[in-house]
C-alpha cells in the first residue's frame, strides 16, 4: 500500500524538519573491544572468536585501548567534551545474534559528550551539526536467514550465526536535534555523513566504508509548523547503510509525515527502515522504545579513566582534518572551487590524491578519475573503490602516456581492460600488444603508401597546406592499427615535405 | 585404618613436605583421595564430576619433573590435589554450575586460577556440587542432588559450595576451591568444620569463573586449617589482565601472617566484635562457642572491642536487589543458542528462536534461578531502577563507611559465620526468607569486597560444627589470618587435635 | 512466588530507609579505573572448540530458529 505523499517543495514550505542521526562506525582496530579476538571482514565464519566474544560462562570483558585512543580522537576531531571518568554499562535484550544477551555500551557516563562538526553544503555554505555525544560499545554477530526469498527475514525457515563481528568495537555518534536546516535537511544529512566519513579515515580509525557494514545511520525526523515551537513526534528509520539512502530517507520522511501532518493526522513514534528496492520507508516490526534495556554499571568493567596527559598525547598524533587537507590539495593542484566540488562529490578526492602520490599529474589523474572511470562506475552502479583499478594502476598508465609508450586512445584501452579484470595496465598492455609505433621506418612507410594513394593530398601538403594533414593520419592509424603516436607521423610528414 | 587412610587426613602443607623429602608422591596422595572418594560418595556426593583420569596424568606428570629435580620454584603446595568447585570452568572437563541448562558443556578454555593451579603441579581431582548457579544456602538447589554433611549425612552441608566444604571435610580432597557471593564458602565452611576463604574482592582473578553476581563474587580457598588456606591463596591470588576488577598488587604476606599467628601472641591486636551480627537469631550453642573463642583470643593478648555498623542491618536487604539484578542479567546468555540446552516449544507454539530461548529457560533453570532473575528483572526495570538497585548501591556505600570506620577501632572484625548450624534436608526449602537469614553475617563482607574467612570454633550442643568468622580491611587479607591462625592453635590446644577427631568417617573404613 | 516478591518488597522499603540524596551509588566494592588492554591479537578458538557446545549447527555456523513467526 502506497503512502500518501507531499510534493517536498510544499513540504518544506509548511513545515520545519528537525533531524539527528545515530552514526555507528566501526573501528578498525586489531582487536575486538573487549578481547583480544582478530576481526577481519570476510573471514571464515566463527573463526575470530574468544571466550569473551562467544560469551562463555566464566569470560570477561577487558577494555581495548586502541579503541579508546580512537574514541579520543574522534572526540577531538568533533570538538567533544572528553570526559576523564565515563562508564560501560550493559543493554539487556534477547536477538540470537548477541552472544551475551545484552550489549556494552556506555549509557550516562559516555567518554564524549557536546561537540560539534562544521560541514560544507555544495554551494560552499558551512553549516554547524551540534553533537550530544559519540560513545563507545560493541557490535553484535550476524545472522543470515535461510529458507526465505532472497536472505530476508520474513519468511525465513531459520538463521545461521557468524559471531566473528560480535564484540567488534563501534562508536556510535549522536547528533542534537539538528533545527534550521529548512529544504537542505537531505543535503546536510549528507554532507554530515560525509564529512565523519572523511574524519574517520583521516583519523585511521576507520575504514569508513559504507558498503562493508564499516558505517551506518539511524536517522531520525520531525517535522514542526512554521511558526510554532512545538517539536512534532518523530520517526526513527534503523541502520541505514549508504549516502543516498540517508538522503533519500530524510526527503521521504519529509514527504510522508509532512502528508499525515496536513490531514490532521498524527505521526506514530516508531522504528521505519529504508527499503532499496522501493525507495520507500516501512514500518518497522519491532518498537524499540517498547523495550526497557535495564541498564545499569557493567560489573565487570570498571570506571574509565581519561587523564589530560592521555588527552595530550593523543592530540599530537592527530592529523590534518579533511576540511584543512581539501584546502590545501586545492591550491597545490591549482583547481578551481567547482572543481574541486566535483571531484569530492565524485568520492575521487582520496584516490585521486594517491594517484598523485604515485607518481601522476593531478590533472591526469583528475581526467582519469572523473571521466571513464567514473563513467563505467556509473554503469555498474558501484563505487569507484569497488572498480578493480587502483591509483598506482592509474598512475601506471599515465606514465606510459608520458614516455610515450601509449597514445590516448591506448591509454584507454589500456584501462578498459584493467576494469575488465584483465590484470594490471601492464598486463593488459602485453596481453594485447599495445604499443605505440614509434619504429621510423614503419611509420615512413605507411606514411609513404598513404601519400601514395592520396596524390591531392600529398600535393597540398607539399605547397604548404597543412590543413589536410588529418587524412594522411587517419590512413597510417588504420594501417598500424591505431598504434602510431599521431604527433610522430605528423612531425614525420612535415619533415618529408621539406625535406 | 589404612597407611592410605592416615595420609588423606593429613594436613595440605604435611602432604607437600612429604611430597618435597619424596616421602610420597603426588601420584600417591591422587590415588589415596580418589580411594576415599568412591567409599564417600554413596553417602556424600559432594562431587558431580571425579576427574580421576586427567588428576593421575597431572600427578605422574608432577611426579615425573620432581624426580628430574625440576620442581624448583613451584609453589609449596606444588603436587597437592585438590577438588575445584563446579562454577569453575576448567578446559576439557564438564563445567555445569550445577544446573540442567549447562549439563554436558566442555569449557574450551581454563579460569586463570586453574592455569594456576596446573602451573604449580596440582591434580584436579573433579568438580563439586553447589546450589545451582551458586544460588541457595544448602546446596539442596543442585539440579543433580543435594550434598551431604559428613557430620550428619541427614543435614545439609550448607551452599552455595556444599561440594568443596563436604569433600575437605570427608577426606576426600585436602583443599578445594570454592566461590563466595554472599558467604558460599564461609557457610558451608562453618556447616562443615572446615576453613573457607573469601579473599579481597579482585584479590583473586574471577577470569573462568561463572558469574553469579559479578561486583560480589570471589574465588577463594577452602581446607581443613589456616595455613592451607593462606598457601592456596598464594598459589591462585594476585593480578590477572583478564579480570578488569582485578587488583593491580601482589598477594598480600598471608602465608607469613599464618605463621607468625601460630606463634599465639596476640599483645596489641584490637579485633572488632560487631554488634550488628549476633543475639536474635543466633543458636544459644553457635554464641557459646562465639563467646568462648573471643575469650581465648583475648588470652592471647588481643584486645577486644564493641564496633557498631548500624547498616549491616541493611546488608542483607540490599544484597537481594543487587544480587538477583546482576544474576538477571549475568544468566541471560543462557538462551539454547551456543552451548548448553536447547529446547524448542512443543507443537502448535511458534517455533521462533524467542519462543526457544523461554522453553529452554524454563526447562534448564530450577526454582531458586528463575525467582532471582524475576526478581532482578524487576529491580532493574526502566523507572524503578533509582528506587531499586539504585538504592541498594547506596546502601553499599554506607556498608563500606561503617567497615572503614570499624577499622579506625580495630585490625580485624568477628562475628558468628552463620547464625545456625547445619539444618536438616527440606528444613528451608520452602521458606526462602529463613533460608537467606542463613548469610545475614556474611553477606556484609561481600557488599564491601572485604576479605572475611570463617574457621571452626568447635561444636555446638547439637554436635555440629559452629563457625567463626574474621573480616579485614580491604587489600589486607593477612590481617585475617594471623589471629585465625592464633585462635585455631588455641583451640586445638583445648581440644587435643583438630575439630575433625570428632568426625565419625565409616567410610574411611570401608575405603580401599 | 508471592512470599519471594514480599523478599524484594521489605528490602525495597529497607534500603530506601537509608539510601538518602546525598549517598553515591557503589557499582564495584574496590575503586579501580580501567586497565587498558594492548590491541595484540591472541590466537582465537579453533572453530571446531566454538561449535562444540552448540545445541545445532550448520556450515560453520550455529543455528537460530526463526527469528520472526508470532509470539507465545
Amino acid at each position: 500500500m502506497a503512502e500518501k505523499l507531499m510534493k517536498y517543495s510544499d513540504a518544506v514550505k509548511e513545515f520545519d524538519p528537525v533531524f539527528g542521526l545515530e552514526t555507528h562506525v566501526e573501528l578498525c582496530t586489531q582487536t575486538k573491544l573487549f578481547c583480544p579476538a582478530h576481526e577481519e571482514f570476510g573471514a571464515e565464519p566463527n573463526t575470530e572468536l574468544s571466550p569473551v566474544s562467544l560469551g562463555l560462562p566464566g569470560s570477561l570483558p577487558v577494555v581495548n585501548k586502541t579503541a579508546v585512543d580512537f574514541a579520543i580522537k574522534l572526540g577531538l576531531a568533533l570538538h567533544c567534551q572528553i570526559n576523564e571518568w565515563s562508564q560501560f554499562a550493559r543493554k539487556n535484550y534477547f536477538y540470537p545474534d548477541m552472544p551475551r544477551d545484552y550489549q556494552i555500551s556506555q549509557f550516562d557516563k559516555p567518554t564524549n559528550g557536546n561537540g560539534y562538526l562544521d560541514v560544507e553544503l555544495d554551494d560552499g555554505t558551512i553549516f554547524r551539526v551540534p553533537i550530544e555525544r559519540a560513545h563507545i560499545e560493541d557490535d553484535a554477530g550476524k545472522n543470515t536467514h535461510v529458507g526465505g526469498a532472497d536472505g530476508r527475514i520474513e519468511g525465513a525457515d531459520h538463521s545461521l550465526v557468524d559471531y566473528n563481528r560480535a564484540g567488534v568495537p563501534l562508536i556510535e555518534i549522536v547528533t542534537k536535534p539538528v533545527e534550521g536546516g529548512g529544504d537542505r535537511v537531505p543535503e546536510i544529512a549528507d554532507a554530515y555523513m560525509r564529512a565523519i566519513r572523511d574524519i574517520v579515515r583521516a583519523l585511521g580509525i576507520s575504514h569508513g566504508r559504507m558498503e562493508q557494514g564499516n558505517m551506518r545511520a539511524d536517522v531520525n525526523i520531525s517535522l514542526r509548523k512554521k511558526g510554532t515551537t512545538k517539536l512534532g513526534t518523530r520517526s526513527e528509520t534503523k541502520n541505514v547503510n549508504t549516502f543516498r539512502g540517508i538522503k533519500k530517507t530524510l526527503q521521504y520522511e519529509i514527504r510522508r509525515q509532512a502528508a499525515i501532518l496536513d490531514e490532521g493526522g498524527e505521526i506514530l513514534q516508531e522504528t521505519r527502515h529504508w527499503d532499496e528496492a522501493t525507495q520507500t520507508t516501512a514500518g518497522g516490526r519491532v518498537k524499540s522504545d517498547a523495550n526497557d534495556y535495564r541498564y545499569f554499571p557493567d560489573p565487570d568493567l570498571v570506571m574509565l579513566h581519561i587523564t589530560q596527559e592521555h588527552i595530550d598525547e593523543i592530540a599530537k598524533t592527530m592529523p590534518e582534518m579533511p576540511r584543512e587537507r581539501r584546502t590545501r590539495l586545492q591550491k597545490e593542484w591549482g583547481l578551481t572551487d567547482l572543481q574541486m566540488r566535483d571531484l569530492i562529490n565524485a568520492d575521487a578526492l582520496d584516490l585521486v590524491e594517491e594517484t598523485v602520490k604515485d607518481g601522476a599529474s593531478a590533472t591526469g589523474a583528475r581526467k582519469w578519475w572523473l571521466g571513464e572511470i567514473s563513467r563505467v562506475a556509473n554503469e555498474r552502479g558501484v563505487s569507484l573503490e569497488e572498480l578493480p583499478i587502483t591509483p598506482a594502476d592509474v598512475a601506471e598508465v599515465e606514465k606510459l602516456v608520458a614516455a610515450g609508450k601509449l597514445n590516448d586512445k591506448l591509454a584507454k584501452q589500456t584501462v578498459t581492460g584493467v576494469l575488465a579484470g584483465e590484470g594490471t595496465p601492464d598486463e593488459v598492455v602485453k596481453k594485447h600488444n599495445y604499443q605505440v609505433v614509434s619504429d621510423d621506418g614503419a611509420l615512413e612507410k605507411a606514411i609513404d603508401e598513404a601519400l601514395a594513394a592520396n596524390p591531392d593530398v600529398a600535393e597540398k601538403l607539399k605547397s604548404g597546406n597543412m590543413k589536410p594533414m588529418g587524412a594522411i593520419i587517419g590512413a597510417v592509424m588504420r594501417a598500424t592499427h591505431g598504434q602510431a603516436d599521431a604527433k610522430a607521423v605528423s612531425s614525420l610528414v612535415i619533415k618529408k615535405m621539406k625535406g | 585404618m589404612t597407611e592410605a587412610n592416615e595420609l588423606v587426613k593429613l594436613t595440605a602443607a604435611q602432604m607437600a613436605e612429604k611430597i618435597r623429602n619424596k616421602e610420597v608422591s603426588s601420584r600417591e596422595l591422587v590415588d589415596a583421595e580418589l580411594n576415599v572418594i568412591d567409599a564417600a560418595e554413596p553417602d556424600i556426593h559432594a562431587f558431580l564430576h571425579v576427574s580421576a583420569d586427567e588428576a593421575r596424568a597431572q600427578a605422574d606428570a608432577f611426579d615425573a619433573k620432581n624426580a628430574k629435580g625440576e620442581t624448583e620454584g613451584l609453589p609449596e603446595l606444588a603436587g597437592v590435589p585438590i577438588a575445584i568447585k563446579d562454577m569453575i570452568v576448567t578446559k576439557g572437563i564438564e563445567t555445569t554450575a550445577a544446573s540442567k541448562i549447562l549439563e554436558g558443556w566442555i569449557p574450551p578454555y581454563d579460569a586463570t586460577v586453574i592455569t594456576k593451579l596446573k602451573a604449580a603441579g596440582m591434580p584436579l581431582l573433579g568438580k563439586t556440587n553447589l546450589d545451582e548457579f551458586a544460588q541457595g544456602s544448602s546446596t539442596e538447589h543442585s539440579a543433580f542432588g543435594p550434598t551431604h554433611n559428613p557430620w550428619d549425612t541427614s543435614r545439609v552441608p550448607g551452599g552455595s559450595g556444599g561440594g568443596s566444604a563436604s569433600a575437605v571435610a570427608a577426606f576426600e580432597a585436602p583443599l578445594a576451591l570454592g566461590t563466595d557471593t554472599g558467604g558460599s564458602i564461609r557457610q558451608p565452611g562453618s556447616l562443615t568444620g572446615t576453613v573457607g576463604v573469601k579473599p579481597t574482592y579482585g584479590g583473586v582473578s574471577r577470569f573462568g569463573a561463572i558469574a553469579m553476581a559479578s561486583s560480589l563474587d570471589q574465588i577463594g580457598p577452602v581446607s581443613r586449617n589456616v595455613l592451607d588456606s593462606a598457601l592456596l591463596q598464594e598459589v591462585i591470588g594476585g593480578h590477572d589482565v583478564r579480570d578488569s576488577t582485578s587488583i593491580p598488587m601482589d598477594v598480600p604476606p598471608i602465608v607469613k601472617a599464618a605463621r607468625e599467628g601460630y606463634k599465639r601472641d596476640l599483645k596489641g591486636m584490637k579485633v572488632g566484635l560487631v554488634k550488628q551480627l549476633g543475639g536474635d537469631g543466633y543458636q544459644p550453642g553457635v554464641e557459646a562457642r562465639f563467646n568462648e573463642a573471643v575469650k581465648l583470643l583475648q588470652s592471647m593478648g588481643a584486645e577486644v572491642v564493641e564496633v557498631d555498623c548500624p547498616h549491616f542491618d541493611y546488608a542483607l536487604a540490599a544484597y537481594y536487589i543487587v544480587m538477583p539484578s546482576e544474576v538477571s542479567s549475568n544468566l541471560a546468555r543462557y538462551d539454547g543458542m551456543r552451548y548448553g540446552l536447547r529446547v524448542m516449544p512443543p507443537e502448535g507454539v511458534p517455533q521462533t528462536a524467542a519462543n526457544m530461548m523461554a522453553y529452554t529457560r524454563e526447562a534448564g533453570f530450577g526454582d531458586e534461578v528463575k525467582r532471582r532473575i524475576i526478581l532482578g528483572i524487576y529491580a532493574l526495570s526502566a523507572g524503578y531502577y533509582d528506587a531499586w538497585y539504585g538504592s541498594a548501591q547506596k546502601v553499599r556505600t554506607l556498608i563500606i563507611d561503617d567497615f572503614k570506620k570499624a577499622f579506625e577501632q580495630a585490625d580485624v572484625l568477628i562475628a558468628p559465620t552463620s547464625p545456625t548450624t547445619a539444618f536438616k534436608f527440606g528444613e528451608k526449602m520452602n521458606d526462602p526468607l529463613t533460608m537467606y537469614m542463613s548469610d545475614v553475617a556474611t553477606i556484609p563482607a561481600n557488599m564491601a569486597g572485604t576479605p572475611a574467612m570463617s574457621i571452626p570454633a568447635g561444636l555446638s550442643d547439637d554436635g555440629l560444627p559452629v563457625g567463626f568468622q574474621f573480616m579485614a580491611p580491604q587489600k589486607h587479607d593477612e590481617q585475617m589470618y594471623k589471629p585465625a591462625a592464633a585462635l585455631e592453635a588455641a583451640l586445638e590446644e583445648q581440644w587435643g587435635g583438630p575439630v575433625w577427631q570428632s568426625l565419625k568417617t565409616p567410610w574411611l573404613d570401608s575405603a580401599k | 512466588m508471592q512470599g519471594e516478591l514480599n523478599v524484594i518488597a521489605d528490602s525495597i522499603n529497607k534500603v530506601q530507609e537509608v539510601a538518602s540524596d546525598d549517598v553515591e551509588p557503589t557499582a564495584n566494592p574496590v575503586p579501580l579505573e580501567a586497565y587498558l588492554r594492548p590491541d595484540v591479537p591472541e590466537t582465537p578458538l579453533r572453530r571446531e572448540d566454538a561449535l562444540a557446545g552448540a545445541p545445532a549447527t550448520e556450515s560453520g555456523m550455529f543455528v537460530a530458529p526463526r527469528i520472526l513467526g508470532g509470539e507465545a
